[in-house]
């Protein structure tokens, strides 16, 4: 009997797909914006080239050295990874159109009497303006700019009588005899300093800098990825009621009433809803789950154990929504109520963006609790986390438990209804 | 259309000596303060069709709900060829095939598909639903349309579909609620051959309508329901009777503004079965010569213009338990 039911409903889904399409459609078009958005690959995102102005409004040797030191064109070499840097020297007229036209991403001002000020150790300031119409790379400037600040400011705290005397020397007519004397002197305490400095005795390497690149256990983190499992757990809720909304459609089309009137009872019926749901759902998290590997490049380590946590999670999406059917039989009162509960589950989950976004004491208390979660996590640790069996394998199993006490509580409240004379 | 159930007419008893297939006693369901079904009993024998004659909510699909289980009585016994309804349900909607009034069907499916789901869910194995589903399209005239979807059929296409799935298992009693609300006369003729053809081959069935002329022409014996009450069952002769054996008469004249109950020659020797602007139709109480009525009738206070003298139908039956016309 269960096979005659599911092949009724997979009959109907192929005569009229359209649902389901569009349904699927929905999560392969948010997926893919997501994608191009971070760039989809498994290889770590790459920040492109940075171009700002530099507007020198002191224009003097200092400054000069301090330009040219910033056309180097990246932030250190052992010690921080390399920012791609693109200064341009403009004057504060066209540096600022440039920025208002977004061909900047900001532009840092040395104002006039930096120099004079900084050899004298007074307080000085470098301007910066930061294009608002883009984010990180801005911030990245912003970041930049405060190591060199520390770092001038570490200069004129150690070698402040040099650079008096540095002053002296640039302010009047330079004569080669007195800053030949400096140069020596301010070699001898550089070289003294190298040993403190060089080679870098601490530093950190990422996974992604391995040349294997992530074993079986999923170390290659990828953000794609990453939110990709979390919107898949979305997305199944909304797909999952799709499914077993197609209760409501028996309702209306009298086929649970006539069913009703057989000699059978409606478990088989509700069971057979609930398994054609979750081989549709683990259907779609395969087209999903696919699209990524195929469009983006993203691999997938551990596919045993996201096929389990999958089917475990398609149970419990479908019993899910039969309670939901069997709780508010109207579809129309029915929708709203299930929309909801599907938005509000997914983003508590932590599905829709990084859960250590949210509050501490959600994390802590309410998100324990939310099947979105144990699948969202368990999927995310699986892949970028190594974990094994022994964590996928418990939660697999509490997803499918869940999904059957769900079906089991649906089943109760049909026939709670159907006893008090509701409409079948 | 021909059945497709197998004859069962060989030296057949009369119905009348059959123990009933379905026994309905004292059935009552109420829906808050609305008592929707009252103290209604009724039998239907195999090879009988019982008709239950009603205007729309007088009762009819609640009490044929009740029967197929779908709604739970608050009083009353329901039986199933001796099989109580109540204490074992299954074994006794083995026995039944229900034919919902309105289309229980999955449009996008085949005529034949959904005929073969419905069968194989009557508990029918694959192979026998698929050669059952070939004899049903075939009685049913619908071979030429076995694998169009549903959704292309004409409206009474649908309802003979909709007959042909409560049918595949051959269910010895048959519940059939408004089969032809909504379809065109021909179809309707169809599906009363149909019907027809059922009760000779020995199925009882249960045949609710608001359709007096199908009551009529179809129904071995009809119960009269109205208000959830059932006010008279037996034959259409037996219902006849009950107006007495020499007819009604319709007057015909300017009635509007009239009172007749209150003429006292009127209200001593007959029943004031109608009375509209135009007309005015009366039952003589007790059996007298028609030429004295029609001299008393002609003396009334309100001259008619034409008198009619006519064999009383079923709306004149149905008028005269109620007060009120059937097509109200």
């Amino acid at each position: 009997m269960l096979r005659a039911l599911l092949a009724k409903d997979f009959a109907r889904t192929r005569r009229n797909p359209l649902p389901w399409v569009i349904f699927l459609l929905a999560p392969l078009c948010v997926a893919g914006i997501i994608g191009f958005a971070f760039g989809g690959g498994q290889r770590e995102q790459k920040i492109n080239r940075i171009r700002f102005a530099l507007i020198d409004e002191d224009n003097t040797i200092v400054t000069r050295a301090l330009r040219g030191g910033l056309n180097q064109g990246s932030f250190g070499g052992e010690r921080r990874s390399a920012v791609p840097l693109e200064p341009v020297l403009l004057e504060r007229g066209p540096a600022l159109a440039q920025l208002g036209d977004n061909q900047l991403s900001a532009v840092v001002i040395i104002p006039a009497g930096f120099s004079s000020g900084f050899l004298a150790g007074r307080k000085v300031t470098l301007g910066l303006i930061k294009n608002p119409a883009e984010s990180i790379k801005p911030t990245i400037i912003e970041e930049g700019l405060g190591i060199l600040t520390a770092g001038l400011d570490g200069l004129a705290r150690n070698f402040a009588p040099d650079l008096a005397e540095w002053r002296k020397v640039l302010e009047g007519d330079t004569d080669l005899e007195q800053v030949g004397p400096l140069l020596t002197q301010a070699g001898k305490k550089l070289r003294s300093l190298e040993s403190f400095l060089n080679p870098p005795l601490v530093g950190y390497t990422k996974p992604g800098d391995t040349a294997a690149g992530g074993g079986a256990g999923g170390t290659g983190f990828n953000l794609f990825g990453h939110l990709l499992l979390g919107m898949v757990a979305m997305f199944l809720l909304f797909l999952g009621g799709l499914g077993m909304g197609d209760l409501h459609r028996e309702i209306q089309l009298r086929t649970l009433a006539r069913y009703q009137t057989l000699h059978i009872s409606l478990t088989p019926f509700l069971a057979a809803k609930v398994v054609f749901t979750g081989l549709m759902l683990v259907l779609c998290a395969m087209i999903i789950l696919g699209s990524g590997m195929a469009a983006f490049g993203i691999t997938w380590h551990q596919p045993l154990a996201l096929g389990a946590l999958t089917v475990g999670y398609a149970l419990f999406v479908a019993g899910l929504m039969a309670v939901l059917v069997a709780w508010i039989p109207d579809e129309r009162k029915a929708d709203p109520v299930r929309s909801m509960v599907s938005i509000v589950l997914a983003m508590a989950g932590g599905c829709a963006f990084p859960p250590e976004m949210l509050p501490p004491f959600f994390q802590a208390h309410v998100m324990p609790l939310l099947p979105t979660h144990w699948f969202a996590s368990t999927a995310r640790a699986v892949e970028y986390g190594g974990a094994g069996p022994a964590v996928w394998l418990p939660v697999a199993l509490k997803l499918a438990l869940l999904g059957a006490a769900l079906l089991a509580l649906a089943a109760w409240l049909f026939r709670r209804h159907f006893a008090k004379g509701g409409r079948a | 259309m021909t059945s497709v159930h197998s004859t069962q007419q060989a030296s057949k008893p009369s119905i009348a000596a059959m123990s009933p297939l379905l026994q309905v006693d004292r059935l009552s369901k109420a829906y808050g303060p609305v008592r929707a079904v009252e103290d209604i009993s009724f039998a239907v024998r195999p090879g009988e069709i019982y008709g239950l004659l009603g205007p729309n909510g007088a009762g009819k699909t609640t009490t044929i709900s009740m029967i197929c289980g779908l709604l739970q009585p608050d009083g009353g016994a329901i039986s199933v060829a001796g099989q109580p309804l109540a204490t074992d349900p299954q074994a006794a909607k083995r026995l039944m095939g229900v034919v919902p009034q309105e289309l229980a069907l999955y449009e996008e499916l085949s005529a034949a598909e959904n005929l073969e789901f419905w069968g194989r869910l009557a508990g029918l194995d694959r192979k026998t639903a698929r050669a059952r589903t070939a004899e049903m399209l075939a009685a049913l005239t619908l071979s030429d349309r076995a694998k169009d979807p549903v959704k292309t059929f004409s409206g009474g296409m649908k309802r003979r579909v909709n007959l042909g799935c409560a049918l595949l298992h051959r269910p010895r009693l048959i519940l059939l609620d408004e089969p032809t609300v909504g379809i065109d006369p021909q179809a309707r003729l169809n599906i009363l051959e149909f019907v027809r053809g059922l009760r000779a081959d020995g199925v009882g069935v249960l045949y609710t309508t608001h359709y007096l002329e199908e009551a009529e022409s179809l129904c071995d014996r009809i119960g009269i329901v109205d208000h959830g009450r059932m006010h008279a069952e037996g034959t259409l002769r037996e219902l006849q009777e009950r107006l007495g054996d020499q007819g009604i008469f319709v007057l015909e004249g300017a009635w509007a503004g009239a009172q007749p109950d209150t003429w006292p020659g009127l209200r001593e020797h007959y029943r004031v079965l109608q009375h509209t602007d135009r007309q005015l139709v009366v039952a003589a109480l007790v059996e007298r010569d028609p030429a004295d009525c029609l001299r008393e009738l002609l003396a009334l206070p309100v001259r008619a213009e034409n008198v009619t003298l006519k064999r009383p139908s079923l709306n004149d039956v149905f008028l005269q338990l109620t007060g009120r016309n059937l097509r109200e």
